[in-house]
């Protein structure tokens, strides 16, 4: 039986037009993908994977036509599908007898392979539902009843069937991430694909996409026995789905074994800047085995952890709270947008001085449009409740206007926050808004470019920046402008292991230099191993707002939200429930280390910042601090609380009035206990 | 189709489907209008509006009652599809200052006999330099100096109470006066006759253009384009790529305001600048933008490669068209018997009117 995919010594440059010419992106891939395998393919960001997705597509080099005659200096080898030639570049005869370069095969991998991109928004192409799922059965040319019966079938495999009626009435924008993403793997399965090729699928989603897209997947795999090809970052998600894992870097494909052989070896991983899981580096660092080698799931971690004898004293307690004035104070915020969209309903929070905290929640949940409203990007606070930046209401005009002075705003996506043609430009614009003398402009943005180590680029085009550079460049804009607040948005989406490591050292050391610092983020390892304090958001609502430990603890709340918490969390609770259940939850790599060999004292959190009172000297609204009796006694919530939490994810996502779970709120507050508990059927009792 | 439309969101609780602008609810009958017959609607009222309110004198002047009569009919459609609220909860709302400017630009600045001619009528006497316009420039200034801004309503009042001090050239216009508003001892605001007839008439022939555009806005779903525009005969990639250019403009509004709002968070609007600085702003969000629709592009193109849209010989289509019902006939017969007794026979509406002496 021929194999799905073969690439035979492929090289391939993309055609250049104008400057030097690229590099080569797939520099000799040798690669065999198995009828009925799930390949898993890994790499740094630049590896060249979505290069080399494309190419088993066949969208390189039909795509990106080399130019005329330069054929063999941009394409080499020979991709093959299902054991027909797909793309081979050779000589051919022209009409006049001269023989040149020309691509052969059958050009096309569709309707045999479908691929799958990253972005939700650029795969939905018609404007309803329907007509996307059977855009590709359509293109087919099958009869209309075919069609309709495909379309049928292929929305109930990736879970949308309960859609299918009012398909034809659903727009793209009521669809979230997962959903589109789910759609476009629907209009694939329509066409009776064999192979998918799935390029970092869920990198743009929410936790609840993720789910949504890996269920679909896993149910293809299963019950349909497709081949699927998948570009992915964690760890965990491949563990779980893959049968062989293909390490790529620099355009090479640097090694191919199985999950455990490739995931055992954290070293060749981190070598090649990717994730290794939490369980294996726990393993590595603390001389974990199993089976003579490196455990690198929960489950092996588990039996690995039954031979040893963790000393939880070890581990550094949570510090204390930051005590510093409260900087930003959110009472009773309703917030409606203008075409009816009731986003927040009913918000309270406050954010005290040098504090680092996560802000999290499903797409939809109003964490963004809640940092948003304190940033100032929405202007004067229309809605009902209040917000207070330094003391000043965010309801006056003139305080919004000047609000982004104090309050930094980092978007989520580098590209659409760089505006100007060159490095300086970018970091002085927001300093040239403030009307600053140009010698102070000067001294500023040199400074924040060697924050961000970027003062070699400061007459760069932003163009020619990597991604990683540019989140820096952004970075940069923003601490210029010196504000006493900086909200991040979703720093690491789409950022490899070295990327996050260093945008994450960047923002926990101007935590420490005194900026309070708010990340919103899907990222629960990133929350686990760098943030001391969560405010989870859901429906509009603040579902839980206290410490990390605390939130990572529940694991009912957990299920509920549909978020996954970390591996090292995972591990912790199972050595709870299956070896000792007085052990404390351990949440990151570095507790487990801790507990595990002693030598290095975990610090989940920042203590030092707790202690340091309002920064001096800054410019504010004038609002005294709040020193008065702030007192912080978190206790671990029992497991046990866990099993309240019932609501079923789906039924939460579509109708908020099904929330009748209990759900233990934490409120930091500068006096009383921290903990209560509270229905959620309370909080949300402006849900319609 | 449409009734299973609405059977359909029943069934669902889905009520509302999203169009061009925000939303209608489904089942009413606009919902259930062809997106053609809604263009034939806007285009003949637009039309027949325009016919209305320039009609000369010497065939009786602007018809009002007509012109109300269409309103009246593009308001109950806004009402039927549930959509009126979006223009007064929305920057639709402009639309009345809009209708407001035109009132007073007709009723005061532009006093020619009612036709398609327009000119501009600027007081040929003299301005009248006096102290209250020293004053009210003065006073002006001042609060501009001190708050760096100047009210827009307190603006507007101090402006139209000097224009009211202005003499109205009453010699200067071509019919005897209409009204006279006095305002002070001295000083009265002349009305020409014909002026508040083409004030009203124009003020109501643009309403109903302009929301009967809203209308085709607001009731319209843009995945109903595709496919009648193949009713129309358009090949079908040619009607596909139109789609995409809807799909595409939803992106590009999303990323457009995601740069605005990077620019607003990094001080865009914390200084009080010059139209120029704002302008540049506009200018330097075309850079992401660009870079962002262009990426966009070459995915959307991947995507549609994968699908296999370009090696594609023989496509179906799969419930793209919708049918031509005999509602759809009606309104249709509806707007040309509209349109043949008001343009071909000449047909009035405001007899009525005539009849007490105001034709």
């Amino acid at each position: 039986m021929p194999p799905a995919v073969e690439l035979i010594d492929l090289w391939w440059r993309y055609p250049s037009y104008g400057g030097e010419g690229h590099q080569y992106a797939l520099r000799g891939i040798n690669l065999r993908v198995d009828e009925g395998e799930f390949l898993a393919i890994v790499g740094p960001s630049g590896a060249g994977k979505s290069t080399l997705c494309y190419a088993m597509a066949g969208v390189i080099p039909h795509m990106f036509s080399p130019p005329y005659g330069e054929e063999p200096e941009h394409f080499r080898g020979e991709v093959r599908i299902e054991g027909e030639t797909l793309t081979k570049l050779e000589m051919v005869e022209d009409p006049s007898g001269a023989r040149r370069p020309a691509f052969t095969g059958r050009k096309y991998a569709a309707p045999t392979a479908g691929l799958l991109l990253q972005d939700p928004e650029n795969q939905f192409l018609r404007m309803d539902l329907l007509h996307e799922v059977a855009f590709g059965a359509e293109l087919l040319g099958l009869p209309e009843d075919e069609i309709e019966r495909r379309v049928r079938e292929a929305m109930e495999i990736v879970g949308l069937g309960s859609l299918f009626p009012i398909a034809h009435l659903v727009h793209p924008s009521e669809l979230s991430g997962g959903q589109k993403q789910r759609a476009a793997i629907a209009s694939f399965l329509a066409m009776r694909p064999r192979i998918l090729i799935l390029d970092e699928p869920t990198s743009d989603l929410d936790p609840m996409g993720k789910l949504e897209v890996m269920g679909a997947i896993d149910r293809l795999r299963r019950e349909h026995d497709l081949t699927i090809i998948l570009v992915e970052h964690n760890p965990e998600v491949i563990m779980r789905h893959a049968d062989r894992v293909a390490v790529m870097d620099n355009g090479e494909v640097v090694a191919v074994g199985g999950v455990e052989e490739i995931y055992s070896d954290p070293d060749l991983l981190r070598g090649h800047g990717l994730y290794p899981s939490d369980v294996s580096r726990i393993g590595q660092e603390a001389g974990l085995r199993y089976g003579g080698r490196i455990p690198i799931s929960v489950e092996e971690g588990l039996e690995a952890l039954r031979r040893e004898r963790p000393d939880f004293s070890r581990v550094e307690p949570d510090g204390e709270p930051a005590r510093g004035e409260p900087v930003i104070e959110v009472e009773g915020v309703h917030y409606w947008y203008e075409d009816g969209t009731y986003a927040l309903r009913g918000v309270d929070f406050r954010i005290h001085d040098g504090e680092f905290v996560g802000l999290i929640g499903q797409n939809g949940s109003g964490k963004t449009t809640i940092s948003k409203l304190i940033a100032g990007v929405y202007g004067r606070f229309k809605g009902r409740g209040d917000i207070r930046v330094m003391g000043a209401s965010l309801r006056d005009r003139r305080v919004a206007e000047r609000v982004p002075l104090h309050v930094g705003y980092v978007f989520q996506n580098p590209d659409h926050q760089i505006f100007m043609r060159r490095v300086y430009d970018e970091v002085a614009y927001g300093l040239r808004n403030l009307r600053l003398p140009s010698g102070e402009v000067d001294a500023r943005v040199r400074e924040a470019l060697e924050r961000v180590g970027l003062s070699h680029k400061v007459d760069e085009d932003p163009v020619f920046l990597s991604r990683g550079e540019r989140r820096r460049l952004t970075v940069a804009s923003i601490i210029a402008m010196r504000p006493r607040v900086l909200i991040v948005d979703e720093p690491t989406t789409g950022q490899d292991f070295r990327m996050t490591e260093d945008i994450m050292s960047l923002l926990s050391q101007l935590n420490r230099e005194g900026s309070t610092v708010i990340v919103i983020t899907h990222d629960m390892s990133m929350v686990a191993e760098h943030l001391r304090r969560v405010i989870v958001m859901h429906f509009g609502v603040v579902v839980y707002d206290g410490p990390t430990r605390g939130f990572f603890s529940d694991e009912g709340l957990l299920r509920s939200l549909s978020m996954s918490p970390p591996m090292a969390v995972k591990l912790s609770h199972a050595y709870r429930r299956s070896v000792d259940p007085s052990a404390p939850v351990l949440i990151s790599v570095r507790e487990w280390v801790a507990a595990l060999k002693g030598g290095a004292r975990a610090s989940p959190g920042r203590p030092g910042a707790a202690a340091r009172g309002p920064a001096g000297g800054r410019r504010g609204y004038g609002a005294s601090p709040d020193r008065s009796g702030y007192t912080f006694t978190f206790s671990p919530c029992p497991a046990s609380t866990s099993a309240n939490s019932s609501m079923a994810s789906r039924g939460a996502r579509s109708t908020s009035g099904s929330l009748g779970a209990l759900y233990t709120v934490y409120r930091w507050t500068s006096s009383g206990p921290t903990r209560e508990r509270a229905s959620a059927m309370a909080l949300a009792s402006s849900i319609p | 189709m449409g009734a299973g439309i609405s059977e359909a969101g029943r069934r669902l609780e889905k009520t509302r489907v999203r169009t061009f602008l925000y939303s209608m609810r489904i089942g009413t009958p606009v919902e259930r209008l062809h997106v053609i017959t809604k263009v034939v609607l806007m285009l003949t009222l637009s039309t027949l509006a325009l016919h209305m309110f320039n009609i000369p004198v010497e065939r009786g002047g602007p018809d009002l009652v007509g012109l109300a009569l269409l309103l009246l009919i593009v308001v109950a459609l806004l009402g039927a599809a549930r959509v009126a609220r979006y223009l007064v909860t929305s920057y639709l709302v402009l639309a009345l200052p809009v209708l407001l400017g035109i009132f007073v630009w007709w009723l005061y600045f532009n006093r020619g006999l009612p036709g398609p001619r327009m000119q501009l009528y600027l007081w040929p006497g003299y301005v009248p330099l006096g102290l209250s316009t020293v004053v009210l420039a003065a006073a002006l200034a001042a609060l501009y100096l001190r708050a760096r801004s100047v009210p827009g309503p307190l603006a507007a009042a101090l402006i139209l109470w000097w224009l009211s001090l202005m003499p109205p050239a009453l010699d200067e216009s071509p019919m005897t006066s209409w009204a006279r508003i006095p305002l002070g001892a001295a000083v009265a605001v002349d009305v020409p006759r014909w002026a508040l007839v083409v004030a009203v008439a124009k003020v109501l022939g643009f309403a109903v253009m302009i929301y009967s555009t809203f209308l085709l806005l607001l009731t319209t779903r843009d995945a109903e384009v595709a496919g009648a525009l193949r009713q129309l005969g358009v090949p079908y990639r040619a009607s596909f790529y139109a789609s995409l250019v809807f799909r595409n403009l939803d992106t590009v509004m999303a990323d457009y305001t995601n740069i605005r709002n990077a620019q607003v968070a990094r001080g865009a609007m914390v200084a009080r600048r010059g139209p120029l600085a704002r302008l540049a702003d506009l200018a330097r969000i075309s850079v992401p933008l660009v870079a962002s629709m262009i990426r966009r592009s070459v995915e959307m193109g991947i995507a549609l490669y994968a699908r296999g849209f370009y090696s594609a010989t023989r496509i179906t289509e799969y419930r793209e068209r919708r049918p031509f019902t005999y509602v759809d006939w009606a309104v249709v017969a509806l707007l040309a018997a509209l349109a043949v007794f008001d343009v071909v026979l000449g047909y009035r509406f405001d007899s009525m009117l005539r009849l007490a002496g105001y034709g």
